[in-house]
């Protein structure tokens, strides 16, 4: 097939769908939609940057936290003033364990006070992509990930796009059928998205999920039969659906984005 | 761009490469190809190019470190290419990737440490810098309790055959001041220990690199490897997104050189 029709193929994936909107105002701010988790086993803990210092602008600046439920329904926000280049650690499981929850997993994004000067600059919007350490049981190390999308600004409108048709994202991840898995994500659009995750592209192993915007879900790959390593994809409208792994082992955990 | 895959060192641990000879998509165009599995080291300024096996579409295939010593014993980094050319033997720069791969995301490989009780990993890869690039680098990684020793992993790969030295210099972010100074080789894996800078959970430690640009991995290992962590720092250009981020992580970087004044 030559390189026109391929591309031809391809266009109704292309046309008109951005990976991350542009922000309505000049002055937005954006943030990731990280995963939290808080329950007896798990927590969360996120690694803040005063943006401004590190820019050279404001040397105090003020974020705001805002913490969703899975279902993306908002239930906590709260403003966190950072002292000049420093680096703040927020105990999620902490700020939540005030709060009556029905859920032990959401979402949260941290927005920074304003848009700077420098970015502005640039025709760019300050994001918050940083990083969440997750730790499990009593187990003496946090596994730490970085952010990954550039989800949602602070007027909480999501920015990521829709896809016209359902695409199919293939997890590069050679699963060990003797660990456990569990495979969460996020939705970053406007509008509830189902997410289909195959397994070795089998008809018989096919999990499905509706995440609301800016909500998450969490599929729990445990209870396969498949007894060989096995590779994943995940099949939705989203533009990327890229998750966040969880390998759970009696002694041993580690988390990674997909 | 088609990317490689490092193999990575730390201490402890091995390191693993799984590359996936499939797409991480199906809506970019990419080849759907038999392909070979190269390894790549440097040996006498000339990079050395050694088929280890042929990866079907659609397969898996995961390298690991010991597997490598029968074919080099040499200290650069090894690098894993999935091609479905034929690369020369030698060559002084490292062969172009010339088939159709994805950009949202890269085709990645699943880069792993190993040790005896634990794992952990990253979906990554490299591509070639510029000779003529720098790092930077805040960690927020580091972790404090008794029995974790902390690591930076530089990974550096350039296309010229050629191992250049250069210098890391850490400083504590808060105060300007150098806490260490160190050697570093380029198209190399260089692992730095951080546990002798008298590091604290208040610390706000910076790296910085005007001689070569790397990707900065953080490891903390605990008993030594009964338990490790891994993850990479973004660059600073990352604090924005959408216009000119290049240009934004080009100032960033120039505040903070000149913050430090190094040399």
């Amino acid at each position: 097939m030559n390189n026109f029709f391929r591309r031809a193929l391809k266009s109704p994936f292309v046309i008109g769908q951005r990976l991350t909107k542009i922000p309505r105002r000049h002055d937005s701010v954006v943030s990731d939609l990280f995963v939290w988790r808080a329950d007896k086993d798990w927590n969360t803990y996120f690694k803040l940057f005063n943006i401004s210092s590190f820019c050279g602008e404001d040397r105090v600046e003020t974020v705001n936290l805002v913490i969703f439920d899975d279902h993306g329904n908002k239930i906590y926000s709260n403003k966190i003033q950072l002292n000049e280049f420093s680096i703040n650690t927020l105990n999620i499981g902490k700020i939540l364990s005030n709060l009556d929850l029905k859920t032990s997993f959401g979402t949260f994004s941290i927005f920074h006070s304003k848009n700077l000067d420098l970015f502005k600059k640039y025709d760019s919007y300050c994001a918050e992509r940083g990083y969440v350490g997750y730790s499990y049981k009593n187990m003496p190390l946090k596994s730490y990930i970085h952010g990954n999308l550039d989800a949602v600004d602070n007027n909480l409108f999501p920015l990521g796009g829709t896809s016209l048709i359902s695409r199919k994202y293939n997890l590069q991840f050679s699963f060990n059928f003797k660990s456990d898995y569990e495979v969460a994500i996020v939705n970053n659009t406007n509008k509830p998205k189902r997410v289909l995750l195959n397994i070795n592209q089998s008809p018989n192993d096919i999990k499905s999920q509706v995440i609301q915007p800016l909500g998450v879900k969490i599929f729990l790959l445990g209870d396969l039969s498949v007894r060989e390593n096995f590779h994943i994809n995940l099949k939705s409208r989203l533009i990327m659906a890229r998750p966040i792994v969880f390998r759970i082992d009696k002694n041993d955990f580690d988390i990674f984005h997909g | 761009m088609t990317p490689y895959y490092p193999i990575l060192e730390a201490p402890y641990c091995s390191g693993e490469t799984t590359v996936h000879n499939f797409p991480p998509n199906n809506w970019e165009i990419s080849d759907r190809k038999h392909k070979n599995l190269y390894v790549s080291f440097i040996k006498d300024n000339f990079w050395v190019n050694h088929k280890i096996d042929e990866v079907p579409f659609g397969k898996s295939k995961t390298i690991k470190s010991q597997d490598l010593n029968s074919i080099t014993q040499s200290s650069s980094i090894k690098i894993i290419s999935l091609s479905p050319n034929t690369f020369p033997e030698k060559s002084r720069s490292i062969p172009k990737l010339i088939h159709r791969s994805t950009s949202t995301p890269l085709s990645r490989a699943t880069l792993s440490l190993v040790s005896d009780k634990a794992s952990t990993c990253y979906q990554g890869e490299i591509v070639p810098f510029p000779e003529r690039a720098t790092l930077l680098s805040f960690s927020p990684f580091l972790q404090f309790h008794k029995g974790i020793e902390n690591f930076l992993i530089l990974l550096n790969l350039e296309s010229n055959a050629q191992i250049r030295t250069g210098n890391l210099e850490i400083f504590d972010g808060r105060n300007n001041h150098l806490k260490k100074t160190v050697e570093i080789l380029s198209n190399t894996v260089n692992i730095i220990s951080l546990n002798d800078i008298d590091l604290s959970p208040d610390s706000f430690p910076v790296f910085i690199s005007k001689d070569m640009a790397s990707i900065p991995i953080y490891l903390s290992s605990f008993n030594q490897g009964r338990q490790i962590s891994i993850e990479h720092t973004h660059p600073p250009g990352s604090f924005a997104i959408h216009g000119n981020r290049f240009a934004v992580q080009r100032e960033i970087k120039r505040f903070w050189f000149e913050r430090f004044r190094t040399k």
